[in-house]
């Protein structure tokens, strides 16, 4: 495998990658992948980093056996296109690790631009990843898979980008914008993951009465603070259903555990505040007028405001809307959403009323589970976006 | 006290800046009454958003910051703040050199200041300092190498007269003093005085402090007539010069106060958190009251040595990176 920082891979032969097509799903990559699994939930150090054991949990063969049989009837003519390059985002650490894995059950070689932050669960996967007996056991697997650093304005990445047969651009819109504009193979599959929106649907009486407040509190929190809020996924707007005074009760309870939660766990860190400010700066910009805010704490803001777009709000500012119906949500619901989190309420009811009232997310799914990536994403089977059926006759 | 200053600046520019004055409705509702009860400005929020007080037919000059992350402050000056900004720096340095036009030996590159995508702080500092220039000399070749010969002959030139030296203090340090060092060249600038900003973080991180600079600088030119200098392109011309006791304080027309990194709170004296600076000059855009993200604590001016009453700056650090910005990498 390589690992190329920044001056390695301007340096980098392009002409010495091994372009290897697999089918998808392939036998030896789910092995491969079971394998590193097992590295990784037993790793000690690993065990800080709640989004790398999900990670881990993702790479077992039974998930994996899972998602393959919805591709049942395409195992023997579904491969992969050939080398794709995925951009990951800045946001997210273990998003180019996903993006890897859906690049390589897709039947791909693999070129992986890593985030240009620090992460210390990116640094530790990698280092799990380049455990030796794997790389001696599955070679074929570690030929086609290049992990690389580069600058910002990197000539080689440009180059790497004309050369691709796919290509996944995790956001943002400026992102996806600048990688549409450069020059590519004409036949090059594109998947872009431009800015997205995302909200929390509560039940007021639901929550009032749940059994373990701290639990729904801590799902919260991972769908949220733990990533600094900043995930596409990551609500903004938070949906208090219920009678007026209940949803007041319930909001007064769910600030005062949260506020807690965060205090305990790590806080607000040195400068966030100022990142707070700007980020209602934006809203505000967008909003041409003033916000009304409360700020509960140094952890907790909050607005009211039903008019407002959220879509900037970081590090824990939240929009309580106050709503009495599910169809509610169509007026507020903003034409970038893509996860709805949910608590006190059954899936199928959802389902029901968001169909007939036309509401449309990319995911439904329970408080906790947001920053879950899966292979349909936005909307898109990325294993059938980066493969390919052949056909004989 | 600058009070009074500041609460009509920011009326003036929550009145001519909308962005300005809904930020303002938004975060600072209670009474303005004091330093600490005025609004402030987080810095990096002139890289994410226009900030004027004045129409764009306006706009005489754009100052432009290097940002560390690609997105430089935009900072829109109309020829009345350009010229307050001008007088006020004109001001503070003759204060501290006097009345005359100096032979200027620049510690750094000509190419800072001719090549457009080099701009950056330094080329606003040079270009800022180079107003009591009457002739200018760059020390520096285009690969930062010290132009030995050719400085040696300014220095020459001008043997009788005061030389102004002027440069970033990593460059005075590292490509002036150690490159001398090296040469094993003293040079004869008895009568120069160094004027240097820029900031102590890179010096730090090699265990150099303050004295030593002085005294290597002292060793290798016998210049002894050296002055730091803290400012900022977002508020320029009300920068903080070293005094004759070695304190940074605050120039007539400017003031600070110290704020907790976590919460935001004021701070008194001697204790470490960020820097907010306060300025009346600033009024083409709302640079008056700026949070910087630099750590210091503030000292009373009143204790000082020297004749100087005004509060004492020290800066200590900066904040570490915490932009949290969303998703873009790869390009912004």
């Amino acid at each position: 495998m390589h690992i190329l920082n920044e001056a390695e891979f301007e340096n980098y032969d392009l002409e010495s990658i091994n372009l290897r097509r697999f089918k998808i799903f392939n036998d030896n990559l789910l092995t491969f992948l079971n394998e590193l699994s097992r590295i990784i939930l037993s790793s000690k150090a690993a065990r800080e980093y709640p989004d790398l054991i999900t990670f881990g949990f993702f790479c077992r063969k039974g998930n994996l056996l899972n998602l393959k049989s919805n591709y049942s009837k395409e195992l023997d003519n579904r491969f992969g296109y050939g080398l794709t390059l995925h951009i990951a985002p800045s946001n997210i650490p273990i998003n180019f690790a996903f993006s890897l894995i859906f690049g390589m059950l897709a039947g791909n070689s693999n070129f992986v631009r890593l985030p240009s932050t620090y992460f210390p669960q990116c640094e530790l996967l990698i280092s799990l990843l380049s455990n030796q007996g794997l790389q001696v056991k599955y070679p074929e697997i570690y030929k086609s898979l290049v992990l690389f650093n580069s600058q910002r304005n990197s000539p080689k990445l440009l180059k790497l980008v004309e050369r691709v047969q796919s290509l996944v651009v995790w956001g943002g819109d400026d992102t996806v914008k600048n990688f549409k504009n450069f020059q590519k193979n004409i036949a090059c599959k594109e998947l872009y993951f431009p800015n997205k929106v995302s909200s929390l649907l509560i039940n007021g009486k639901a929550f009032l009465e749940a059994q373990s407040k701290q639990d729904i509190i801590r799902s919260f929190y991972n769908d949220t603070y733990l990533v600094d809020q900043n995930a596409c996924s990551s609500p903004t707007n938070i949906y208090w259903f219920g009678d007026a005074s209940i949803i007041e009760k319930a909001q007064k309870v769910f600030s005062k555990e949260l506020i807690a939660y965060v205090c305990a766990l790590k806080g607000l860190l040195p400068g966030h505040l100022i990142d707070k400010h700007l980020a209602v700066m934006s809203s505000i910009k967008n909003y041409q007028k003033s916000i009304k805010i409360e700020k509960l704490s140094n952890e907790l803001w909050i607005t009211r405001d039903s008019n407002l777009n959220p879509e900037n709000f970081r590090l824990g500012i939240f929009n309580y809307i106050s709503i009495d119906s599910i169809n509610s949500i169509k007026s507020y619901q903003r034409i970038n959403e893509q996860s709805l989190t949910y608590f006190g309420f059954e899936k199928e009811f959802l389902k029901d009323e968001f169909e007939q009232n036309n509401i449309f997310f990319d995911r439904v799914i329970p408080v906790g589970s947001a920053l879950e990536l899966t292979i349909t994403w936005d909307g898109v089977d990325i294993i059938r976006h980066l493969s390919r059926s052949l056909s004989y006759k | 006290m600058i009070l009074e200053d500041i609460i009509q600046l920011t009326k003036h520019h929550q009145k001519n800046c909308k962005l300005y004055s809904d930020y303002v409705d938004t975060f600072f509702t209670e009474d303005k009454c004091s330093l600490e009860s005025m609004p402030f400005i987080p810095v990096r929020a002139f890289k994410e958003f226009d900030l004027m007080s004045i129409n764009e037919s306006e706009v005489y000059k754009i100052m432009n910051s290097s940002g560390t992350t690609g997105q430089p402050s935009k900072i829109y000056l109309d020829k009345e703040t350009a010229k307050a900004q001008s007088a006020k720096l004109i001001e503070i340095f003759q204060d501290t050199f006097g009345n005359s036009r100096f032979p200027m030996l620049v510690i750094d590159s000509e190419e800072t200041i001719k090549n457009r995508f080099k701009f950056s702080a330094r080329t606003a500092a040079i270009n800022g300092f180079s107003i009591f220039s009457r002739k200018r000399f760059f020390a520096l070749d285009e690969k930062m190498k010290l132009k030995i010969d050719e400085l040696i002959d300014f220095i020459s030139q001008h043997q009788n007269q005061t030389i102004f030296i002027f440069g970033f203090t990593f460059m005075i340090w590292q490509n002036f003093l150690c490159a001398l060092k090296k040469l094993n060249i003293k040079l004869p600038l008895k009568n120069a005085f160094l004027l240097h900003g820029g900031g102590w973080k890179k010096l730090e991180s090699l265990k150099i402090d303050n004295a030593q600079f002085k005294t290597l600088m002292a060793e290798l030119t016998e210049c002894q007539n050296i002055r730091n200098y803290y400012g900022m392109v977002e508020q320029t011309g009300t920068i903080f010069m070293e005094c004759s006791g070695g304190k940074l304080h605050a120039p007539k027309g400017a003031d600070l106060i110290i704020r907790d990194v976590e919460t935001l709170k004021p701070l008194g004296y001697n204790s470490a958190g960020l820097v907010q600076l306060f300025s009346t000059i600033q009024k083409s855009y709302p640079g008056h009251s700026i949070l910087t993200e630099d750590v210091g604590y503030s000292e009373d001016g009143a204790l000082c040595s020297c004749k100087n009453t005004q509060k004492i700056i020290n800066i200590v650090g900066r904040l570490k990176n915490a932009e949290v910005r969303g998703c873009s990498d790869a390009y912004t």
